[in-house]
């Protein structure tokens, strides 16, 4: 693949990563899932107005959503549908249910709020994290987060995004058995700005000179 | 690279196609021009990649959660960055660097944002993602003598003790009273494909 970057080699790179757990309270996290996420087109340039003084709002809020998966009655396009074939069952022009809903870098919303927290947040090196935990019914499929310059009450601008497996799943994945009507959620979730990103399984870019 | 002093300058480009996928990479990229202007005319242009430090990768980090509310703010110049033993070889910038080899002068810069919106269908070929970039620039006056080969992009001013977040060393520009500098720094975020 041939990519032209700019800046001395390597070029530094902005990675998302989301970590997410659940946790029985006061008990032993399980069901932990690290994965990457989607910076949104938004999110960057925020990101760089804050770096260029244009703009102020900086990201303080975690959110958590019920709406990262396709249930009946919705109709999401299919990105993989093939017009030119005849429609069936490996040929859908809708995703089917429970099908996780793609992610685009102009997402600016979760699919469905379900809830928010003023993110923990810090600095180590070039690495800013945001931790945040919910309390959630553990009959609750939370399935996608993201975070946030501000609360949701004031339409705030999303930095980046996550869909993955509903909590339900998971607590059903793992056996667990709760005991209680809830369960923490635990997200921790690092923006880091990297030079040496491939060691993580990224692609190594080509240089232009 | 070529970095011959003859103002020919390498062709960037601050956007790629991208897939627009889940954990992409998106790399911080930037670049500095540099006019020469004496009696009116452009006697030197160039433009090339700058080398954006450490340090400055960590103020984005601080920028984003809201520690730091301090950008590009300042451009630095300096006398430094040609080899001692041999004036014609110019140093390398390092990704440790926090401060310009010799502080020569400053100026706040003029900071705009350009976007560009997305074309076409993403995971296409011809598919150009949405690209951001910040333009920082300042014009230095001269009124003596003096060789400039390196310049910085700092937080604040050089007496605060600021945060380096890029550096660049290039071909010396032999200033003479009159002339003027021009500096462009653009900084930007660009999207690329993730393997596989």
């Amino acid at each position: 693949m041939g990519v032209v970057i700019i800046g001395r080699t390597p070029t530094p790179c902005v990675l998302g990563t989301i970590a997410t757990e659940l946790c029985v309270p006061d008990g032993e996290p399980f069901g932990k899932i690290v994965q990457p996420n989607m910076m949104t087109d938004r999110g960057i340039a925020q990101l760089l107005g804050l770096f260029a003084g244009t703009e102020s709002t900086t990201f303080t809020h975690m959110q958590i959503g019920t709406g990262g998966r396709v249930v009946a009655g919705e109709e999401i396009p299919n990105p993989k549908f093939n017009s030119s074939l005849p429609e069936s069952d490996n040929n859908r022009r809708h995703l089917p249910v429970g099908t996780v809903k793609p992610i685009t870098p102009d997402r600016e919303a979760l699919y469905a709020f379900s809830d928010e927290e003023v993110a923990i947040r810090t600095v180590n090196g070039a690495n800013a994290r945001f931790v945040a935990r919910f309390e959630i019914p553990v009959d609750v499929p939370v399935n996608e987060a993201g975070i946030f310059a501000g609360s949701v009450g004031t339409s705030p601008l999303m930095l980046n995004v996550a869909t993955f497996i509903d909590t339900v799943q998971r607590i059903r994945m793992t056996k667990a058995t709760p005991t209680t009507d809830t369960i923490w959620f635990n997200v921790t979730w690092d923006v880091a700005f990297e030079r040496y990103p491939f060691d993580r399984g990224y692609q190594e870019v080509e240089s232009s000179v | 690279m070529k970095r011959d002093g003859t103002g020919r300058s390498r062709p960037v480009q601050m956007g790629v196609p991208a897939s627009g996928v889940v954990g992409e990479q998106v790399g911080v990229v930037g670049e500095l021009t540099v006019r020469h202007i004496r009696g009116g005319q452009v006697i030197f242009e160039e433009t090339d990649r700058n080398l954006i430090t450490t340090s400055g990768l960590s103020q984005f980090a601080k920028l984003a959660i809201g520690e730091s509310n301090l950008g590009a703010f300042y451009i630095q110049i300096g006398t430094g960055g040609v080899n001692p033993s041999n004036p014609n070889a110019i140093l390398e910038p390092n990704a440790n660097d926090t401060a310009l080899i010799d502080f020569y002068a400053e100026g706040e810069t003029v900071r705009t944002i350009r976007e560009t919106p997305a074309v076409g269908i993403p995971g296409t070929t011809t598919y150009v993602p949405y690209s951001v970039t910040a333009r920082m620039a300042y014009t230095f006056d001269f009124h003596e003598t003096v060789r400039i080969p390196e310049a910085g992009l700092f937080t604040a001013l050089h007496a605060s003790n600021p945060v380096m977040i890029a550096h660049r060393i290039f071909f010396p520009r032999e200033m003479v009273d009159q002339d003027f500098l021009e500096l462009v720094w653009e900084i930007g975020f660009s999207r690329y494909p993730t393997k596989g």
